[in-house]
């Protein structure tokens, strides 16, 4: 029988005011690999820092080896790779794996390079990345340095390694291989814990998917039971007999033209695998057309962080009008100023505060107080990387625009708060509509 | 690519040893060798010390204070009758303490490494003031002198600590563990702390050894001179910082060669015998060591 690794009971934990972990359970044996599964702000990254000692929850025990554990011995068993874990480029690929191992340093002081190679050449070959051992880091590809740091967990000693979103930018190639290197690092009894967002196929091949949303775990979902229709329906909260469409990454909506569009009403757009449709439109190129589309990224990129609220709009008018900004900046303050402090509900202090001591509510009053010319408004997840709090804040802002809103979102829950019709996406085109 | 690069600067080296022997009064003359080699001793060992803070992407500018301060201790020591390896050992431990305090400070409260160490520096420069009273330290045992004019094939004293600092640098950089955390820190401190490197730990380390090196040199100094100067070490954090950018060393951090760090010393303690030797005035002296410096900056830029 495998013994258990480690129970995690009742973890909460809040940052910044924001109930991230609530109640969570969490378990895993040596040698297992277990995907956990959910949508932004449900709490993934919280239990992998968590599970990896890097952050203490303020409620719940975790057992290791069925011994109640500290952060530092999670720290010293577990080891954390995320989407921006490197390689480091200064020391050789050798050096990598064995030369920054912890637990050799300290029952040693002497490494040398020359005599660790073999056993790091010997390590690699059984990985198929032998090929690597004398490739400069910086010229290694950033799945292969993922693979490598994965595969050092062997030589530190590591008990289990947590994966948070490290294969969002794979190829199909890269997403096999990694597949192999965790089931081949599960044999050595090191358990892996692959934290992602949508589904991807990496978790067909786990031993166990544990779908969490709201800081809780909602569903575990053993290897021969798994369907990715089941799945989604518990990711994204509807049953699959409910909506049984499948849309593939990367389909797209080409034209809005074809969506019936009525006054005053919101439109929502569903794309049930997690992927979004692009949006061919953008609010800096939409002269023609009387529609503003934004998406979370406008929330930060399409600023001037260091000049005022007010400036900004006054250039982005003065853009309209095809003025110079500068001679007319004072007069184009006076006409937004009122306007701008009623809409958007800031101080008159705030709208003169450098654009980037925003918080991500206040960003979003401001762009939609920039979008609110147009006859319709499309977002497309504007939510996303939002917590809780900041979300119902940003759908309250949403229904008191009383306009035309086409709402773009993998995430069923949030699009259910409007009330309204869906218009679920298959294969580029709408197939039917949903009232809620 | 690399080795045709190699051997053009050893190729360039030679090509400057025979000018410099050809044309420069003196350079003919073997000993002259021996005491460029005695000269790079000073600042050499004080630049392995800086390396090892540099690579983990810190600076220490407290060098030149604490340089003063352990020549004056060490020399205070033997003034009032401890033996000269203990004072010698009492003055290392003095060292690795202040060295440990100062990279407590840096990674302890996240400061400033440029900030903290010229402060602390400026602090000890004061002691070394308080302690010596204002003036150098004259009449020492004649122990010191022997140490300073002891000799093994025509090497002094100086030399033969250099060589010695070379190879426990050596050591510690590509032979043990907490060198490759060094360079880990210095190139990646995030994936180095994650990787399981001690990062608090490993800084104080590279804090220590600089202060380590600093006492080492301090001792070298006083025994060869025969007294403990206040004003020895003015530019001293210039000239050990030119050393390793002349080196090649990263000021950002993560990279940085012991043997590199070693021949730019001799590179400088040279260039300055030959501007000696051809009677350059001290002035235009700081201006072609400065155009140097900036060159060798320029050259690693290019490089990397």
């Amino acid at each position: 029988m495998v013994k258990e690794l480690i129970r995690a009971e009742n973890l909460c934990f809040t940052e910044d005011g924001v109930s991230k972990l609530h109640y969570m359970d969490f378990s895993a044996l040596y040698g297992q690999s277990i995907g956990v599964i959910g949508l932004s702000g449900a709490g993934k990254s919280s239990l992998a820092e968590i599970l990896s000692g890097e952050k203490t929850c303020e409620q719940g025990e975790i057992w290791l080896d069925e011994r109640l554990a500290t952060s530092e011995e999670l720290k010293k068993a577990g080891m954390l790779i995320n989407g921006d874990s490197r390689l480091i480029e200064t020391l050789s690929v050798t050096d990598n794996i064995l030369g920054l191992d912890f637990n050799a340093r300290t029952s040693k002081l002497w490494y040398s390079s020359k005599k660790t190679r073999n056993f790091c050449t010997e390590l690699l070959r059984e990985f198929g990345l032998e090929s690597y051992i004398d490739t400069k880091v910086a010229m290694i590809p950033v799945s292969v340095q993922h693979r490598i740091l994965l595969i050092s967990s062997i030589v530190r000693g590591k008990k289990f390694v947590t994966l948070d979103h490290i294969a969002s930018d794979y190829t199909t190639v890269e997403q096999i291989s990694l597949i192999q290197t965790i089931s081949m690092v599960c044999k050595r009894k090191i358990s892996v814990f692959y934290f992602v967002g949508h589904i991807e196929q990496v978790l067909i091949e786990l031993d166990k998917i544990c779908a969490i949303k709201n800081g809780r775990r909602i569903k575990e979902i053993k290897k021969h039971e798994y369907s990715a229709k089941t799945l989604r329906a518990y990711i994204y909260g509807f049953g699959e007999t409910e909506i049984s469409i499948n849309v593939n990454k990367g389909n797209v909506i080409t034209n809005i033209d074809g969506i019936e569009i009525r006054e005053n009403g919101i439109h929502l757009i569903h794309n049930v695998d997690g992927s979004l449709p692009k949006w061919r439109h953008n609010i800096f190129d939409n002269k023609d057309i009387d529609i503003g589309f934004a998406n979370a990224s406008d929330l930060y990129n399409c600023w001037i962080g260091d000049m005022s609220v007010i400036d900004n709009l006054a250039l982005s008018l003065c853009q309209k009008i095809e003025g110079a900004f500068l001679p007319i900046r004072k007069k184009l303050r006076d006409i937004i100023e009122a306007d701008c402090t009623a809409q958007t509900g800031l101080s008159a202090e705030r709208i003169y505060m450098n654009f980037e001591k925003l918080d991500r509510v206040e960003r979003f009053s401001v762009l939609t107080y920039k979008l609110c010319t147009k006859k319709i408004i499309a977002f497309e997840q504007i939510t996303a990387g939002a917590d809780i709090r900041e979300r119902a804040e940003i759908i309250k802002i949403l229904l008191g625009l009383e306009k035309t809103i086409i709402y773009i979102s993998s995430d069923y829950n949030e699009l259910a708060e409007f009330n309204l019709k869906i218009y679920p996406l298959e294969r580029g085109s709408i197939k039917h509509e949903k009232n809620i | 690519m690399r080795k045709t690069y190699d051997y053009m600067k050893i190729a360039v080296t030679i090509i400057c040893i025979i000018i410099v022997y050809c044309t420069v009064p003196g350079f003919d003359n073997p000993s002259t060798y021996y005491h460029v080699l005695k000269n790079a001793a000073f600042n050499g060992i004080l630049a392995f010390g800086m390396l090892f803070v540099l690579i983990c992407g810190d600076i220490d500018f407290s060098v030149e204070a604490q340089f003063a301060l352990y020549g004056i201790l060490f020399a205070m020591f033997l003034k009032v009758g401890v033996g000269v390896i203990l004072a010698i050992a009492i003055t290392a431990v003095i060292s690795i303490v202040i060295g440990n305090i100062q990279g407590a400070f840096i990674v302890k409260f996240k400061l400033s490494a440029m900030i903290c160490t010229l402060s602390i520096g400026m602090m000890i420069n004061g002691i070394s003031y308080v302690i010596a009273k204002g003036q150098p330290i004259y009449n020492m045992p004649s122990v010191v002198d022997k140490i300073g004019t002891f000799k093994i094939f025509n090497l002094a004293t100086p030399s033969l600590v250099l060589f010695l600092m070379l190879i426990i640098s050596l050591m510690i950089l590509h032979r043990t563990y907490w060198g490759k955390f060094f360079y880990a820190i210095g190139s990646n401190a995030v994936a180095a702390e994650k990787a399981g490197v001690p990062v608090a730990r490993t800084k104080r380390l590279a804090f220590a050894l600089c202060s380590f090196c600093c006492a080492i040199s301090a001792v070298v100094y006083v025994c060869n001179l025969g007294l403990a100067p206040l004003e020895s070490s003015r530019e001293l954090n210039t000239s050990v910082l030119t050393i390793a950018a002349l080196g090649g060393v990263s000021f950002s951090g993560g990279r940085g060669k012991v043997l590199r760090v070693f021949c730019a010393s001799l590179v400088m303690s040279a260039l300055t015998s030959i501007l000696v030797a051809l009677g350059v005035p001290n002035y235009y002296q700081s201006c072609i060591k400065g155009a140097i410096l900036f060159s060798a900056i320029l050259t690693n830029f290019i490089k990397t």
